[in-house]
């Protein structure tokens, strides 16, 4: 509900009010799609029956163009430089991963598409502009297929077994709860090694800045090429 | 002895394998996570190497890293210090990623590796681009320059170095401070033309040649020739402690005026000769300043190579760095005569610097015992087996609402699949799509390495047709029409159609690192893949570089007339080059891409009339 509040009432006055972070918002959901696409295009090259690898292939290119879809509704908001978005990139599953392995993903993938579409479900309905609207809408219908899809994927992978399917299910559920309470606490602590940092920055630098002029101002190559062959003393 | 060579945490980072002095593969991690430029930790690279070579990681003995993460540290802290209180956010940016991964980098190897962090070393930046334009080359002795944008406390570098030498083959002579710095200046003219930073640079070297150098001399105020042999750079026009904005002051603003949209497309191509509007004054100047940059560029190249060869004597010069990415610049070096023999390797940048890492800890460790003829393609190969299988299952009709171009619906008959019997059989089929007008995906082999497509990820269209290449800009790669292709010939058709400085074949076009002139007999076949100045960037294809591309060629030659293929890196835009064939058919799919060669498997899009 909080989360439904937040996107529907809170997010279009602070997308207002701060364009900038519209954009990057916006631009941040470009990566997450192309992420999701890449650690898809990396399951699917662990995946054996054909049938299921052509599904997750089709799955590929809707997160692919999700990914645009989204850089392009950025860039046409967006003027003057626009810095890259890199977001944390965990791999989820990689060529060494275990079939195990592979149902996690896949559950994982199950639990995030039902997810992403419900958030995405509340973009569309918030009070954005129509354009921004528009692109929400109908990501969300792209992904409320993959929620059947991903569940059909780890359902033949487990070969239907209820208990099985329901476990990694619950497990996907906790580790996603727990990933986000996590990416929650990660932007606290973040703030906070800033400030600490500011702090160093300008205590420490209102004594050293002046030492440090006197030193480092003017670098000769001789300087530099000695410090470079101390560092090959070192090898 | 089994080293493994590192390059992360700015971009492009990267991994090599060198087992006994010999390079056994490598990759740009971005091969594998398809984010273009990708700075993380090269995970996906380094478990690529080691199972190409079928080693377990805890056989590897030592491990290279490309520059010392304490140095860049002491570097970014004087920085910040000598800008204090300016430099507030710079700082915070700056050590939040030391603390989160520079400081702790050799940690990290040793965790991941599971190796002694003794056993790991911190080479330093510019000795990796030395060693590994130096270690690759053919040369027994030559002159090394690196240019690049900052590497710890230097931008620039001179070495000499000498295969015969017992212990120290390569000596450092001289090096340029930062922060003045050529790679920096001409990326902050690039974001200032309205491309990406590290990444467009070869888009301001395209459009210098639409522009007239009018801004010589106010970018000669920027970067001083100073008559020692080296540069300085006016910082009154850069501030670099600003992050998330072009790094320029309002003093550059004055001079250069506003920085152009990235929005607004420039009305120039290398495509389109006589019928192409006018373009604006404002879209002129932009060109012109470009045409500034990329000359002011040029003179500061030639000037440290006279110094490098003032100081070495030596008849070769071996270059690296990601300033050596500019082929327009090597040409003009190749044209002065300084040097007899100039060599680049195929990935000079940040991406080499890895391979150039692991050559001087082999060199360092008395493993290196000169090198063998370094070949680009070292990266993974794959089968079509599981591909072909998929494709059945596979279906095409909703392929056209999963692309930003306007496909046609298509239906799974309209989708020809078919394995070749014969590497004859493929060629023929090729040569016949090439002949019809056809924009060919041609996926061979081990990929490449470095940033150009050399016939191993390759897009390929006859060279000749310019309405088909607007077509593959515009209905395949997304590319800016200022932009030019560059075109693949064997050495016989080069001979024949292009003109060599001193007549003789210079070696960075075996890897497209120089633009040549064409020849005017044979401009009519390579016009599609000139750029306006009538030069091409050349890949000389020998048999023994790539056997199969080099039949393909020629096969093609005997048809057309002259042994040439334009040939384009297999991307979309936005993405790195291609690396699996489920990657090759995503970008089949989403795009007007009429064939798709991979291995021995065809897929081609057949559209009755």
């Amino acid at each position: 509900m909080l989360r439904k509040f937040v996107i529907i009432f809170i997010t279009p006055l602070m997308w207002r009010f701060f364009p900038k972070r519209k954009i990057m918002a916006l631009q941040e959901f470009s990566t997450i799609e192309k992420d999701s696409g890449c650690q898809l295009l990396w399951s699917l090259e662990l995946t054996r029956d054909p049938k299921d690898r052509a599904f997750i292939f089709q799955h590929v290119l809707e997160e692919f163009f999700h990914a645009e879809v989204f850089e392009d509704i950025s860039l046409h908001y967006a003027t003057g430089y626009l810095p890259k978005t890199v977001s944390a990139r965990e791999i989820l599953v990689d060529k060494k991963s275990t079939p195990a392995q592979v149902w996690d993903f896949f559950s994982y993938a199950h639990v995030g598409e039902a997810g992403v579409n419900r958030d995405f479900t509340y973009y569309s309905k918030a009070n954005l502009d129509k354009k921004i609207s528009a692109v929400f809408l109908r990501v969300s219908i792209d992904e409320a297929n993959h929620i059947y899809g991903t569940k059909e994927i780890l359902q033949s992978m487990t070969k239907n077994k209820k208990v099985l399917f329901k476990w990694l299910i619950f497990k996907s559920t906790v580790k996603r709860k727990f990933k986000q309470i996590e990416s929650s606490t990660r932007f606290v602590g973040d703030a906070v090694l800033s400030f600490i940092l500011i702090l160093i920055y300008f205590v420490f630098g209102y004594f050293v800045h002046k030492t440090f002029r006197a030193r480092f101002s003017e670098m000769s190559s001789k300087e530099v090429v000695s410090l470079l062959k101390l560092q090959e003393a070192d090898i | 002895m089994k080293i493994l060579g590192l390059s992360s945490n700015y971009h492009d980072s990267s991994a090599v394998l060198i087992i006994n002095g010999e390079v056994i593969a490598s990759s740009a991690e971005e091969r594998f996570t398809r984010e273009k430029h990708d700075p993380s930790f090269p995970n996906f690279a380094i478990n690529f190497c080691l199972e190409k070579a079928g080693l377990d990681k805890s056989e590897i003995d030592f491990v290279a890293y490309h520059e010392d993460p304490i140095s860049k540290f002491s570097r970014n802290l004087s920085s910040t210090m000598l800008n204090w209180p300016k430099s507030k956010f710079i700082f915070i940016h700056a050590m939040k990623e030391m603390i989160t991964s520079g400081f702790w980098i050799r940690h990290e190897i040793a965790k991941k590796l599971d190796i002694h962090p003794n056993k790991i070393s911190y080479i330093p930046h510019h000795l990796s681009h030395a060693a590994h334009a130096f270690l690759t080359s053919p040369f027994e002795n030559a002159a090394i320059l690196t240019i690049d944008a900052v590497g710890e406390w230097a931008s620039t570098g001179i070495f000499v170095g000498d295969k015969n030498k017992f212990d120290n083959k390569i000596d450092t002579l001289e090096l340029v401070p930062f922060p003045s710095s050529l790679g920096l200046v001409y990326s902050a003219f690039t974001g200032f033309l309205g491309f990406k930073v590290n990444s467009g640079e070869s888009s301001t070297m395209a459009l210098a040649a639409f522009g007239k150098p009018k801004y010589l001399n106010e970018v000669r105020e920027i970067i001083k020739i100073i008559p020692d042999g080296t540069f300085s750079i006016d910082l009154g026009y850069f501030d670099f402690t600003q992050v998330d904005c072009l790094p320029l002051t309002q003093k550059f603003f004055q001079v250069f005026g506003e920085a152009r949209s990235y929005k607004n497309k420039l009305p120039f191509s290398c495509l389109e000769q006589t019928d192409y509007s006018d373009p604006s004054e404002n879209d002129q100047k932009y060109a012109d300043i470009a045409a500034s940059i990329q000359l002011v560029l040029e003179e500061t190249v030639l000037h440290l190579a006279k110094k490098t060869k003032q100081l070495t004597g030596c008849k070769n010069l071996c270059i690296a760095g990601g300033v050596t990415l500019n082929c327009v610049a090597n040409t003009k070096l190749i044209e002065s005569g300084i040097f007899e023999n100039i060599y680049c390797p195929p990935d000079p940048g940040d991406g080499g610097g890895a391979m150039g890492a692991g050559l001087y800890l082999s060199m360092k460790k008395d493993d290196f015992t000169g090198h063998k003829k370094l070949s680009a393609y070292l990266g993974e190969q794959h089968g079509v087996d599981k591909l072909e299988s998929m494709l059945e299952h596979v279906d095409p009709s909703d392929w056209h609402r999963y692309s930003r171009l306007p496909l046609k619906p298509m239906k799974k008959e309209n989708l020809k699949i078919y394995r070749f019997k014969s590497e004859d059989e493929l060629i023929q089929k090729t040569v016949e799509l090439l002949m019809t007008k056809k924009i060919v995906g041609w996926v061979q082999g081990r990929f490449e390495n470095g940033p150009r497509a050399l016939g191993a990820r390759s897009i390929l269209i006859d060279p000749s047709d310019v309405s088909l290449a607007q077509r593959l800009s515009t209905q395949v790669k997304l590319r800016a029409p200022f932009r030019p292709y560059a075109c693949s010939l064997t050495k016989e058709a080069a001979d024949q159609s292009l003109i060599y400085p001193y007549n003789l074949e210079p070696l960075l076009a075996k890897w497209m690192l120089c633009a040549l002139p064409v020849k005017e007999s044979a401009q009519g076949y390579l016009r599609a893949a000139m750029h306006i100045d009538f030069t091409t960037r050349a890949q000389i294809v020998h048999a023994d570089d790539n056997s199969l591309y080099y039949k393909l060629i020629t096969e093609f030659g005997k048809q057309k007339g002259l042994a040439a293929v334009l040939n384009t890196s297999f991307n979309e835009s936005g993405f790195p080059i291609v690396n699996t064939p489920t990657e090759a058919l995503i970008a089949f799919s989403r795009t007007f891409m009429d064939a798709l060669i991979i291995e021995d498997l065809l897929i081609e899009k057949v559209f009755h009339a």
